[in-house]
């Protein structure tokens, strides 16, 4: 075994030495200093507000979005992350002008012996149970993002994707509730805010294509509906030259008048895409071609999928449904 | 600081095997980040940065590669150049230096390649380096490097149960924080009124040896300049290595083998 000399060799260097214990004194100096003398709370940067009962009545949904901030501080463990908490993220100048310049702040905090029923109520309706955490709403209460534990960078991040589905969530809402002017303004406020975030995922850029289509056909704005599907379909073929029958792409062609309803089922059948979202697609488009008959038929068909009752176009097909006059019982979802 | 040791310790990281599953590795993690870059979402982007210069690298490569406790270096064949260099008796704290400076070269050049690989998958669906690599990155990269490889460097001095249970330790608050909060960097100032002043100051006295790594987008970008955070890091570092000094001195090691 090969070993160094004793004596010559393991000494430890001085100034290594004197400068471990200068910096281990400096650091207890510095938490000293900053136990007994603490920098000013994070409220100074962030001017938060007091918060008020939900009015899930309200429908300026694309008005700038509410921020919970939920702070628990009923015992000593609460203070500490709550202290933590703040430190961490709202002293970063990036994140409280991002707060300052894009949301309402709001802080719900329950502190011992002062009365929480408020802070109770909205932990609830947001599904808050882990404490501190952020929660990004509409100005009705719809439920957007929630965030608890990040770093400021990844903070950012989370709220610059939650603004931009505030956006997506208010078109939806807006649709839902047969406010087909707002769901225009959403789908357009989206599209020029040329977000790299939703709208651009394929997916989810066909569907909304489908839904801003069919709010432009109900605000009769037919020339833009037009123009909404025809740019949508050309961007999408010309990517994919060989992708048209890709779902949802044949819901995209009838629309365009390529294909007919037949087509479509078929299609849906062959290539594994949902029924209801079908039977949505050619409902509307009945509806809106003055051939009711055939709209109330597949707006049934689609409803009474109701294993696929998580789905955007199950409840869009409800509502319509509701708009027709008809009589459609309620269920979790609405 | 020896150059010969220096030159000779990143050769013996050049070993066949340890460049072969780390270039699996690399690939394996590079496929992951870049299919993150790929996805047109911010929050990804930021899991793929924090991925690419957060303390994950770092640690995993400098275990991997320095930790006796870890890096089965038995097999390897060095025993040729051995006499050479220690013909002349070299103090150990240049042995220590010299090691901890190899790896933080040799993290390094790891990070860059992985970083120019997910790049380049991600250049494939068209996405700019841009968009995640900035100052703030480069920084990270370099500081996480230096720090993560001074407490391996600690570790991999100390005899295996000490260095196993430090490793555990450090291992457990790296992953509970870096998962819960992002990279550690959040003890600054903490007054709690319901405490006592010096038990809050004991406690982040002791846990801030924990904190290893430092984030430098949250330290400038910081409405306050967060002094506790940089001195918590040098001194980290500086006391690491001179533990490491002192824990190598008190014991006998065997070159080919630490």
């Amino acid at each position: 075994m090969l070993m160094t000399e004793l004596g010559r060799t393991n000494s430890l260097p001085r100034v290594m030495l004197v400068s471990c214990l200068i910096l281990l004194l400096l650091r207890a100096l510095v938490i000293c200093y900053g136990t007994y003398f603490p920098p000013k709370r994070t409220q100074d940067l962030l001017v938060w507000q007091q918060p008020k009962p939900i009015e899930p009545n309200r429908k300026d949904l694309l008005s700038t979005p509410t921020l919970y901030y939920f702070c628990d501080e009923k015992n000593l463990l609460g203070i500490v992350l709550t202290n933590l908490f703040e430190n961490t993220l709202f002293n970063n100048r990036d994140v409280v002008e991002l707060i300052r310049n894009n949301f309402i702040p709001v802080k719900v905090e329950r502190q011992e012996n002062a009365p929480h029923q408020l802070f109770d109520d909205l932990s609830q309706k947001f599904s808050c149970e882990v404490f501190p955490c952020m929660v990004v709403t509409l100005s009705n209460g719809t439920k957007v993002s929630y965030t608890s534990w990040q770093s400021d960078r990844m903070l950012i991040a989370i709220l610059k994707d939650a603004l931009s589905q505030c956006s997506l969530s208010a078109a939806q809402e807006a649709m839902l509730k047969g406010n087909f002017g707002l769901a225009c303004q959403a789908f357009a406020k989206i599209k020029s805010e040329k977000s790299d975030l939703r709208w651009t995922l394929s997916d989810d850029r066909l569907a909304n294509t489908i839904h801003w289509f069919f709010a432009l056909k109900h605000e009769r704005r037919e020339k833009e509906a037009a123009a909404v599907l025809g740019e949508t379909l050309s961007v999408w073929l010309n990517r994919f030259p060989n992708h048209e029958r890709i779902w949802p792409i044949p819901c995209l062609r009838y629309l365009a008048g390529q294909v007919s309803i037949d087509d479509v089922l078929k299609e849906t059948d062959q290539y594994g895409g949902p029924l209801v979202t079908a039977h949505y697609v050619i409902g509307v488009q009945s509806e809106l071609n003055g051939d009711l008959e055939t709209a109330r038929k597949h707006l049934r068909l689609a409803v009474a999928k109701k294993q696929d009752e998580d789905r955007d176009d199950y409840k869009l097909a409800r509502a319509e449904l509701r708009l027709m006059g008809e009589a459609v019982p309620s269920s979790e979802g609405d | 600081m020896s150059i010969a040791i220096l030159m000779f310790t990143i050769r013996r990281y050049l070993y066949w095997r340890t460049l072969i599953s780390i270039s699996m590795l690399i690939l394996g993690w590079a496929l992951w980040v870049g299919a993150l870059l790929s996805t047109d979402l911010v929050v990804t982007r930021e899991w793929a940065r924090s991925m690419l210069f957060g303390p994950f690298i770092p640690m995993c490569v400098a275990l991997y590669v320095i930790s006796p406790q870890f890096a089965n270096t038995q097999q390897r064949k060095d025993g040729e150049y051995l006499s050479l260099i220690f013909s002349r008796p070299l103090p150990r704290w240049s042995y220590v230096l010299s090691k901890w400076l190899s790896g933080v070269i040799f993290i390094l050049a790891i990070v860059i390649i992985q970083a120019v690989l997910a790049f380049a998958l991600a250049g494939v669906a068209g996405r700019q380096p841009r968009d995640v690599l900035d100052c703030y990155s480069v920084a990270d990269a370099i500081l996480n490097a230096i720090s993560y490889t001074a407490l391996i460097v600690l570790i991999s001095s100390l005899p295996s149960p000490w260095g196993y249970w430090i490793f555990a330790w450090i291992w457990a608050a790296c992953v509970l924080i870096t998962m819960g909060v992002g990279t550690m960097s959040f003890i600054t100032s903490l007054s709690v009124s319901e405490l006592s002043n010096s038990v809050v100051t004991a406690a982040q006295f002791l846990f801030s040896f924990f904190s290893v790594g430092i984030d430098s987008y949250h330290v400038f970008k910081s409405s306050r300049l967060p002094l506790i955070d940089i001195v918590i890091y040098v001194s980290n570092v500086v006391c690491y290595l001179t533990l490491s000094m002192f824990a190598m001195n008190r014991r006998e090691f065997f070159y080919a083998n630490d």
